[in-house]
């Protein structure tokens, strides 16, 4: 779980490029939409894809997307849970 | 106040009523003896003294009164209601009564609605007529009811003038000296109706106040309304009343006349732009403008040669409707057309043939043999076209009236002028399927030039009037179906023209939407110039719905559609990477939709909801499958992941590329102006790795369209840092695709709202 929380954590800083950030000052409960680390729809597609790419989880609607998206946490566990 | 227990004679001293006016209550009754002392009860509890008029009941009804504090007076036999309103009156003013309230002796009367008379006869002028406007809306009043005092109220209206609410209302304060020297003939139920126009005839005022009504259920309701022979009388008395509003001859009086300010005159002679614009503006609701208009050309196909004009306005002014949409409609019937037509019918009534031979002789020459024909033709043609212009009218300048309703109620400013008439599509091909009274309902709401759907509901609603206005309305949007039903899309195109025609002269609005684009595609175009462009853009759009309600309506039509550009399109989908087309509200964009249907690979739209509901609509009627499924655009990052995983399966995804409503933008230029455009679209496309490709239908004729693709972008997958670069770099490529598209088809541009301001 913690590897997989450090290597989004990574994904984010190195893939999408979020400025001003490091991978370790991410709190783990912070919301990444929004408020929190300030991501927007165009980062959420971008994020799919290297979601995709990384772990091959795929989010295919946002059903699922809604609580995946929520933090980072959720993220871990989300694509723990569908890791095949 | 309560009756004096002390008093146990009472007597109809004037003395004893309430407030500074002296004012009866009467009660006029026959065979009411179940009602009749629950209405006299509640009459004394107002406090005012109360008659009983008994008009020669036989039920013995009148007889359990002892024992209440009011007044019984018994006619040997029965002589009708209005026999008995008028015995009461006399009475009464006898007595020192300078007022009196009658109230209906069956109940459905609040008897203590007579002190909202009162009130309201205290507020405004007097003397005057007060009628309590009963309310009805109770699932128990019979549509007998309302359709019988709707009609009533229409020919009063004609008669004198007068926008009454309930002419037949029997809850009503009189004035008593008035009442009494008004020259009234009539006895029985019509004496109501008399009374109010002849009234208003002798200069009385007469307002109405809502009062609540009671309907009890069908069995235990007792009326003594006999239908036939009632509504006879009824029928006379209009007819009578009718013929004499037409006279030039004065009413008699029975207040003075107001002092008749020489102003009026005067200003008339002087300022005739004022007097035009008031002339104008009488009676222009709706309906009663139809009814001008059913007037002018029913006047106006008569044979009055040389006299049209004098007729219509005298008859106009008679019988109070816009005299200016009755001239107006009478020209409609200018030699040949319509006088033709009148002959020819008049010939084939007459003798069962038409007049084939159209030579001078037969016709210029020899007119005054032709003048019972066209007398004859007249009486069919007349009424019948009427009826058609009326319903436009009533049509057209409801949808101006909605609209204006709309603007003044406070819209919410972007969606508000979002005119692209997906609504109107809607209605168009929604009523045509299901033309059943819930569809014609839908129709008439959700129409309008201002495409906005989903508001509509609300707004539209409460623009306008209920009941028989939305059934005309239902009735205007029928016969347009009808028509485009009968005569194709070209039947529908002939009803429309006429329409924009109205909407072009009467709306500023649709100018001053319009000419946010029109000013930036024809720059330095003068006034006229941009008037004309008004015009074509406007009958584009026209055209365009027609087509859309024709696709609608004959669903054996097919658009023909060239699509040169087909196999662009399955080579871009055989790559498998999926592809973004990129359509705009421009042309017939809905049916370039259709046409996707036939791809190797499912189709996706991300819409809106009101686009949604409007493209459902048009596709729930096509045959077949929905060419493509939906996904909301106002779910989740506005159904991008979606839309993704629908690209990586390899499948077709489109999407409007102009309108912005919310989620990521660029500003680019567009027509030299910078405007914000949505950007998802190339954000898929990058990350997808497929390509934009910005798909563009143009209306090219009746039932055609061409389908062509104006660009190809392939957006690059660049970092966080460069992407709104790449962007609004792919938003200017559809920027100038746009433009150039309207290079070649101007006109098909219908965002009717500030584009460049969203």
């Amino acid at each position: 779980m913690d590897a997989t929380k450090t290597k989004i954590k990574e994904i984010l800083v190195n893939d999408l490029k979020l400025q001003g950030v490091k991978a370790e000052e991410i709190s783990d409960s912070e919301p990444l939409f929004g408020e929190g680390l300030g991501l927007d729809s165009l980062d959420a597609v971008e994020l799919v894809v290297l979601i995709q790419k990384h772990f091959g989880v795929q989010i295919a609607d946002m059903e699922e997307g809604r609580k995946a998206f929520a933090s980072i946490e959720a993220l871990a566990a989300y694509i723990f849970e569908h890791r095949a | 106040m309560g009756p004096d227990p002390e008093k146990k004679d009472p007597s109809l001293g004037a003395e004893s009523s309430a407030g500074p006016l002296p004012v009866l209550l009467v009660v006029p009754v026959y065979n009411h003896g179940a009602t009749l002392s629950g209405v006299v009860r509640a009459a004394l509890a107002t406090g005012l003294p109360v008659l009983v008029v008994d008009d020669g009941s036989n039920d013995g009804g009148s007889e359990g009164l002892e024992q209440l504090d009011c007044v019984v007076h018994r006619l040997p036999e029965n002589r009708g209601k209005g026999a008995a309103l008028l015995t009461a009156a006399r009475l009464a003013a006898e007595q020192g009564y300078r007022a009196m309230v009658s109230v209906d002796a069956d109940g459905q009367h609040d008897p203590a609605d007579a002190l909202r008379l009162l009130a309201e006869a205290a507020a405004g002028a007097w003397p005057a007529i007060i009628i309590g406007a009963r309310q009805m809306v109770e699932p128990t009043v019979p549509k007998s009811s309302l359709f019988g005092r709707a009609f009533s109220n229409f020919w009063v209206r004609l008669e004198c003038g007068a926008d009454l609410a309930d002419t037949q209302s029997g809850l009503r304060l009189y004035p008593l000296p008035e009442l009494l020297a008004l020259p009234l003939s009539r006895s029985r139920y019509d004496f109501e109706v008399e009374v109010v126009v002849k009234a208003v005839w002798a200069g009385l005022d007469v307002r109405s106040v809502p009062v609540s009504v009671h309907y009890p259920p069908a069995g235990d309701r007792v009326s003594h309304f006999r239908g036939v022979v009632d509504n006879w009388r009824l029928t006379r008395l209009h007819t009578l009343l009718f013929c004499r509003c037409l006279l030039p001859l004065p009413h008699p009086r029975v207040v003075p006349p107001p002092p008749r300010g020489a102003t009026a005159a005067v200003a008339t002679a002087k300022k005739p732009w004022q007097t035009l614009k008031r002339l104008t503006g009488e009676h222009s609701s709706p309906f009663w403008l139809a009814v001008a208009v059913w007037l002018g050309i029913f006047l106006g196909a008569l044979p009055l040669i040389g006299v049209h004009t004098v007729v219509v306005i005298y008859f106009s002014c008679r019988l109070h409707v816009n005299s200016v949409a009755a001239v107006a409609a009478s020209q409609f019937c200018m030699p040949p057309l319509v006088p033709v037509l009148c002959i020819e019918v008049g010939s084939f009534l007459r003798r069962g043939e038409l007049i084939l031979d159209l030579s001078w002789q037969r016709w210029l020459l020899e007119i005054h043999q032709r003048l019972f024909d066209w007398f004859l033709g007249s009486l069919l043609v007349g009424p019948l076209l009427g009826f058609v212009g009326g319903g436009l009218v009533y049509w057209g300048s409801r949808r101006l009236q909605l609209r204006r309703g709309r603007l003044y109620g406070g819209g919410d400013g972007g969606a508000e002028g979002g005119a692209d008439g997906e609504a109107d599509g809607a209605a168009l091909s929604g009523v045509s399927g299901r033309s059943g009274e819930s569809g014609l309902r839908r129709g008439s709401e959700e129409s309008g030039l201002s495409g906005e759907s989903h508001e509509s509901g609300e707004s539209g609603g409460s623009g306008g009037g209920r009941g028989l206005a939305k059934r005309l309305e239902g009735l205007g949007h029928w016969f347009f179906y009808l028509s485009m039903r009968l005569f194709g899309h070209r039947g529908g195109i002939a009803l429309l023209a006429p329409v924009m025609g109205c909407y072009l002269l009467g709306s500023r609005r649709i100018h001053r939407l319009s000419r946010h684009y029109l000013r930036r595609r024809f720059p330095g175009a003068g006034r006229f110039a941009l008037w004309r462009h008004t015009f074509y853009n406007l009958f584009s759009f026209g055209l365009v719905l027609v087509e859309r309600g024709w696709l609608g309506v004959d669903r054996q039509a097919r658009l023909k559609s060239d699509f040169p550009h087909r196999d662009r399109l399955a080579a871009a989908i055989a790559r498998g990477k999926g592809v973004v087309l990129l359509t705009a509200h421009v042309g017939n964009w809905q049916s370039a939709l259709a046409h996707l249907g036939e791809l190797p690979v499912p189709v996706h739209a991300i819409m809106r909801y009101d686009q949604q509901a409007a493209a459902k609509h048009f596709f729930d009627l096509r045959p077949g499958p929905p060419p493509f499924s939906l996904i909301n655009a106002e779910g989740d990052f506005g159904g991008m992941v979606e839309a993704l995983a629908a690209l990586q399966r390899g499948e077709v995804v489109t999407i409007m590329g102009d309108r912005y409503v919310g989620g990521p933008a660029a500003t680019v230029d567009f027509f030299a102006t910078p405007v914000r455009l949505p950007v998802a679209a190339y954000q898929l496309a990058a990350m997808a790795g497929a390509p934009v490709l910005v798909l563009l239908a143009a209306q090219s004729g009746h039932g055609r369209c061409r389908l062509q693709f104006w660009e190809d972008i392939l957006p690059a997958q660049v970092g966080r840092a460069e992407r709104p670069a790449m962007l609004a770099d792919c938003a200017g490529r559809f920027s100038r695709a746009l433009e150039e598209f309207l290079h070649h088809h101007p006109y098909q541009w219908y965002n009717f709202y500030n584009f460049w301001r969203q």
